[in-house]
């Protein structure tokens, strides 16, 4: 009994031992092919803080190794329905075409809006179907390096999408860029960039409802859909 | 014999273990990516251009061109008369502010005057449009507050002084502003090729060659 007690020890050990291993080379091994597939973060420098609200009025900001001053921002507490921005049951849905550089938006069949972007022309923008799971009224945005170098306070209207290949933490969005006007043409660093006006129009209509500067998504109040397809002309 | 064996079968089942695991994983994650489906049509709708009214009893169009914060709006107003064309370019904050006249030009029926999408700078502070003819496309820069540029000249003719400038180069478009003081020109070789791209900088009426091409 003892002796084949000690016979098949070694055996299980031996099992064991090898689904360990299994299981830390699988995790060290997995992340590195896998790394091939994910995006990185579309501001590298300010990867964390883009994700939360932040306002910095008089603050200036850097682009193409230019200053540029930022908008002021005023949050409105009780904040007048634009006509055409009233939530409804018929559901919404936003398109970007990376090669005419526009976005629609729709409400059931009906257009709310048609309007030029700037998608990615230092990094690219990742195409696929997202869902917007947080709206910012503004934050900082900063990231690339040397003459591409860019620091961005008061980014205004901030509606960060995700989904299964794109984490949360890449950081991509829809927003306003106050810091150049060449829309129709590639601009950003991997997000999507809309006049300011057309980012407020946008930002007031899509959901999830805005209840205040930083609304999350959840199942009682979705995101809207983002769908981002073709290719930008680069 | 049967410890070698045993000990074989080991290292086999390890490394078969791990690379089943990794590529299972890996299919998962493609799968995922491949399984976009654009099920919906997305119609194509043309971009809406600046607003046109025609006024048919004074025959005049207008063409406005809203600032990207929403905060200033160009206005031209296009006279019509036999043969030629009155264009008056007026610049006026929003809602409903004073009209400020910038420019006054008579032309030809052969050209037209539009406002480009991107006419504005960023900082509201210069404004850009674009005079085509059969033959050429003319860029102007004017400052959006009336006062003339340095030498008194109410706007600067980028076409003119890119060829006084850069001679190796033909400008091919003026796209709209990469910061507010500077204008994105695309340019083509004398072969007919895609050329370098420019950043026209306002205040020194000077062009800075690119590295990178903006489409």
């Amino acid at each position: 009994m003892k002796r084949k007690r000690k016979k098949y020890f070694p055996l299980v050990l031996r099992g064991f031992i090898s689904l360990i291993s299994v299981y830390v080379l699988v995790s060290l091994i997995y992340p590195l092919l896998a790394n091939k597939s994910s995006f990185p973060c579309a501001n590298t420098l300010s990867c964390r803080e883009s994700l939360s609200f932040k306002v910095e009025n008089g603050a200036i900001g850097i682009f193409n190794n230019r200053q540029v001053a930022s908008p002021k921002i005023t949050i409105e507490k009780n904040k007048p329905v634009v006509l055409g921005t009233e939530t409804s049951a018929e559901k919404k849905r936003i398109y970007v075409d990376l090669a005419k550089q526009t976005l629609t938006a729709y409400e059931g069949d009906k257009l709310f809006m048609q309007t030029l972007i700037s998608s990615g022309k230092w990094f690219p923008t990742p195409t696929g179907e997202f869902r917007i799971w947080v709206k910012l009224r503004s934050t900082r945005m900063s990231g690339g390096e040397g003459d591409d170098y860019y620091d961005l306070p008061n980014v205004p209207f901030v509606m960060f999408y995700e989904n299964q290949n794109l984490s949360r933490s890449a950081g991509f969005s829809l927003h306003g860029a106050y810091w150049h006007n060449n829309f129709g043409h590639p601009m950003s660093h991997g997000c999507i960039n809309l006049r300011n006006t057309d980012a407020e129009k946008l930002y007031d209509w899509a959901n999830p409802v805005t209840t205040g500067p930083t609304t999350y998504a959840d199942n009682r109040n979705e995101g809207t859909t983002v769908t981002i397809f073709g290719e930008a002309p680069l | 014999m049967l410890k070698k064996l045993r000990n074989e079968f080991a290292t086999v089942f390890f490394i078969l273990a791990t690379t089943a695991v990794c590529l299972f994983l890996l299919l998962k994650n493609n799968n995922k990516v491949n399984q976009y489906v654009y099920s919906e049509t997305i119609p194509d709708l043309s971009l809406p251009s600046p607003t046109l009214t025609p006024a048919p009893v004074a025959q005049i169009e207008t063409t406005v061109m809203d600032s990207p914060d929403g905060t200033k709006t160009l206005l031209m107003k296009k006279k019509r008369a036999v043969g030629i064309f009155t264009y008056s370019i007026f610049v006026s904050d929003k809602p409903g502010g004073l009209e400020k006249s910038i420019y006054k030009k008579t032309e030809n029926t052969t050209h037209k005057i539009i406002f480009p999408y991107n006419a504005w700078s960023p900082d509201n502070i210069h404004f850009f449009l674009r005079d085509s003819t059969p033959d050429r496309d003319g860029y102007y820069v004017f400052p959006a507050s009336g006062q003339p540029f340095a030498g008194n000249t109410p706007f600067i003719d980028i076409q003119k002084l890119f060829l006084e400038k850069v001679t190796r180069y033909t400008l091919a478009d003026v796209t709209g502003w990469a910061a507010p003081n500077l204008l994105i020109v695309n340019t083509k070789t004398p072969e007919g090729e895609q050329g370098p791209s420019f950043w026209f900088d306002v205040p020194n009426q000077s062009f800075i060659q690119l590295s990178t091409r903006f489409y």
